[in-house]
């Protein structure tokens, strides 16, 4: 059982290592083949050809991070959906319920945020 | 190879990555850089979980922490009138002197009492895997009350960061 | 499964949604009325819901929820004392127009995280709890988002808070580590099965877990937030840092020490023995030098803390039932007082003593009042105060805490120095003769805390035997 779980990790080791391994290579190649002219052109942030304006740092609205919040607390009570699937049969209606409440308590939040109209892309 | 070796190996390995990102994490000069250097951190984190026979965890922990919780705080930068994006000079701060001595002196202490505790431990070959399935039972069954009050407490979070996010017309 | 027993909470969390929605959906002309009496009408409705609750102890979901007395005290507690603080956050929350239903509902959720430490019966459900107390407290704390005092207070807060979370975290998953169980009932029959004699593991998880409390309860050295999140924050907000939240830490202390970590007493009370030494000393001390009535009431609150873990130090029946009594006359006073503030700082348009000048003759129901409520303070008789020291200093005196006791009562005398200097503002300085309008419903909590304050005092019996059932 144990030996199993860690075989299956060692081979997903072996894919990660393979991966980076493959990717120095490829970029040590690039390096060794490519011809090197840096000027200062080269450095400007490409903007379809044309000259860029401003910095390539600019800020953003504060309604982003609403949504970025807004995803981080529904991933998180996502991420309770998956052992509840899981167990789906054997937890029956009780488990049933508990996850309706669950989404029931977090549903108001998501209606708030609509009604406070912080959903709005304008 | 015995399976404790393999482990002990990997944890090694993990740690030694976890600590160099970590450091570099509060080193770095460039905010963006630290904020990579936390998902690597992040990722040790899930590579311990599944050393501990976790797998579901080390899933969530990709999913919640580097999936989502980096992504809030990268918004969080991108927000601040700060020059993100370049290195920022740094100010000799006074109190860090005492701040490496408090950590060292905490570190010492929990590291010293942490390896002299007779702990009730198992050994690998004897564990069992701690499968999804044995999470949503414990979830369900033993844990279902800290369950609900988690998801009031998210939704006191999201209603707190929207006053506060909000922008004030007036 | 008993879900009868939290009948309080699951009302309590309706109106909180209640009011949010309410506050939504429909424009009134005084929101902060309709509001903060919905919220009332919701915390008074599971008041009345401990009808259906049994007395003897009884258990929820496998052990996760318990409701014996000494819950039973505290849920109640906390709910009177959420709608005091509802009633004063009605007549001083009306300039917040924009969010007030969002303000009435992080209010009843730090309720509601209190009601349940009080009940908690598992590590998980403890941290759950107290997460639940400081998340809306931080938000409240910077309520008002222009002031950048208050702003200043929340990050404060913020950053403390969630580093005396981790620590808590720290040291609840080394206990986990040692007995591999969250319950508090296992932990402790764990413990005693393993012989009892405390490994450096457990030695960590205790500092930590009191350093995580302490700075709930603004206990030094976990103080320094307490003054600058007490001047800062709204005073609808710091009544409720004093009293509320600052007993949920008590009560989660309470609970993981008393009933997981029995076997440990003597290591535990050792900890609390420095910390309310060094709570009493250094909050009575510093609150000498301090001009502005919410910081003075800050570092008072800490040499409250400090009497108060006198108690938790002592750790003898007596004891623990007197603190109950001790809290009963901190939160009357302590409302009353922050109360009479709060109707000055609004009139006068400062916190700073110098603002109270003269009010003895230009509202003297406010003179007279806040003269109780700093009385009381003190710990001098008629008033509460006294009842509540003399329980806690007679307990440690009869459990061998002689040292600290005598350290008590200095520090009580120097109190007196600082609580005086208020009085003197009020009575002996002439203030520019302004009257000082007294809202209705601050009046009427302000008169309450006042006589509760007295009826401590003159009926003690009524209130001893509560806490006796409570704790036995």
């Amino acid at each position: 059982m144990v030996a199993d779980y860690f075989n299956n990790y060692i081979t997903l080791l072996a894919f990660i290592l393979t991966g980076m391994v493959f990717l120095s290579l490829v970029l040590f190649l690039c390096r060794l083949v490519a011809p090197r002219n840096p000027i200062p052109d080269k450095f400007t942030t490409y903007e379809c050809g044309m000259i860029p304006m401003g910095m390539y740092w600019s800020h953003f609205h504060v309604r982003y991070y609403i949504f970025a919040l807004l995803f981080v607390i529904f991933k998180i009570g996502t991420v309770f959906l998956y052992p509840w699937a899981v167990l789906f049969r054997s937890l029956g209606l009780f488990g049933f319920v508990a996850i309706i409440i669950f989404w029931a308590i977090l549903f108001p939040g998501l209606l708030y945020a609509w009604k406070k109209g912080v959903l709005k892309w304008v | 190879m015995e399976i404790s070796t393999v482990q002990l190996v990997a944890f090694g390995i993990v740690t030694a990555i976890m600590l160099i990102s970590a450091l570099l994490v509060v080193t770095a000069r460039n905010i963006v850089h630290a904020v990579f250097f936390l998902i690597v951190t992040l990722f040790c984190v899930a590579g311990y979980f599944i050393l501990l026979l976790a797998d579901f965890l080390a899933a969530v922990q990709i999913l919640i922490y580097v999936g989502a919780v980096v992504v809030l705080i990268v918004f969080g930068l991108i927000l601040t009138r700060a020059r993100v994006g370049q290195a920022i000079p740094m100010e000799e701060v006074r109190q860090r002197l005492w701040a490496v001595l408090v950590s060292l002196v905490f570190f010492g202490g929990a590291s010293y009492a942490l390896l002299n505790e007779k702990w009730p431990v198992v050994s690998v070959e004897k564990m069992e895997v701690t499968t999804t399935s044995k999470i949503a039972d414990t979830l369900f069954n033993t844990y279902v009350l800290p369950f609900q009050v988690t998801s009031v407490l998210l939704l006191a979070g999201l209603i707190g960061a929207i006053v506060l996010a909000m922008r004030e017309e007036k | 499964m008993n879900l009868n027993l939290l009948l309080p909470e699951i009302i309590v969390f309706s109106f909180s949604l209640m009011v949010l929605f309410v506050s939504l959906f429909w424009n009134n002309r005084k929101p902060s009325l309709t509001l903060g009496l919905m919220s009332i009408a919701g915390l008074l409705l599971a008041i009345g819901a401990f009808v259906v609750i049994p007395r003897v102890g009884a258990t929820a979901f496998g052990g996760m929820f318990v409701a014996d007395g000494f819950s039973l005290f505290f849920r109640v507690l906390f709910l009177n004392l959420a709608a005091m603080i509802v009633l004063l956050a009605i007549d001083f929350m009306r300039e917040f127009q924009r969010h007030l239903g969002e303000f009435y509902f992080l209010l009843l959720i730090v309720a509601l995280g209190a009601m349940l430490m009080s009940s908690a019966n598992d590590l998980i459900m403890i941290f759950l709890a107290l997460e639940l107390l400081s998340l809306p407290s931080y938000i409240l704390v910077g309520f008002a988002k222009r002031d950048p005092r208050s702003n200043e207070a929340a990050l404060k807060y913020f950053l403390l808070g969630v580093l005396a979370s981790a620590m808590l975290l720290y040291g609840m998953s080394l206990i986990f580590g040692l007995t591999g169980s969250t319950g508090l009932v296992d932990i402790a029959s764990k413990f005693e099965a393993s012989g009892g004699s405390a490994g450096p593991a457990l030695l960590v998880a205790i500092i930590m877990i009191i350093a995580g409390f302490g700075f709930k309860i603004a206990a030094v050295p976990f103080h320094f937030w307490s003054p600058d999140t007490y001047e800062g924050a709204p005073t609808s907000v710091t009544v409720l840092l004093a009293t509320l939240s600052m007993i949920g830490g008590f009560v989660g202390l309470y609970r993981l020490f008393f009933i997981a970590l029995p076997d440990y007493l003597d290591i535990w009370t050792k900890v609390i023995f420095i910390l309310a030494f060094l709570s009493m000393t250094m909050g009575s001390l510093i609150a000498m030098s301090q001009d502005n009535l919410k910081r003075l009431l800050a570092y008072s609150g800490i040499a409250h803390g400090g009497y108060i873990l006198i108690a938790f130090s002592v750790a003898t029946f007596d004891s623990q039932w007197s603190v109950l009594v001790y809290f009963l006359a901190y939160i009357f006073m302590t409302v009353g007082a922050f109360a009479v503030a709060m109707v000055v700082e609004r009139a006068r348009g400062s916190s700073e003593i110098s603002a109270l000048g003269g009010l003895g003759y230009s509202n003297p129901f406010l003179g007279v009042t806040m003269t109780i409520f700093m009385m009381s303070l003190v710990g001098l008789p008629p008033f509460a105060g006294f009842i509540g020291k003399l329980y806690v200093f007679k307990s440690a005196v009869e459990g061998g805490a002689l040292f600290l006791v005598l350290v008590a009562i200095v520090t009580s005398v120097i109190s007196l120095y600082f609580y005086l200097k208020v009085v003197r503002q009020i009575y002996f300085v002439k203030g520019d003769g302004e009257a000082v309008p007294t809202p209705n419903l601050s009046f009427a909590v302000i008169a309450l805390c006042a006589i509760y304050t007295i009826l401590i005092c003159l009926y003690p019996v009524f209130f001893t035997r509560i806490a006796l059932a409570a704790i036995s």
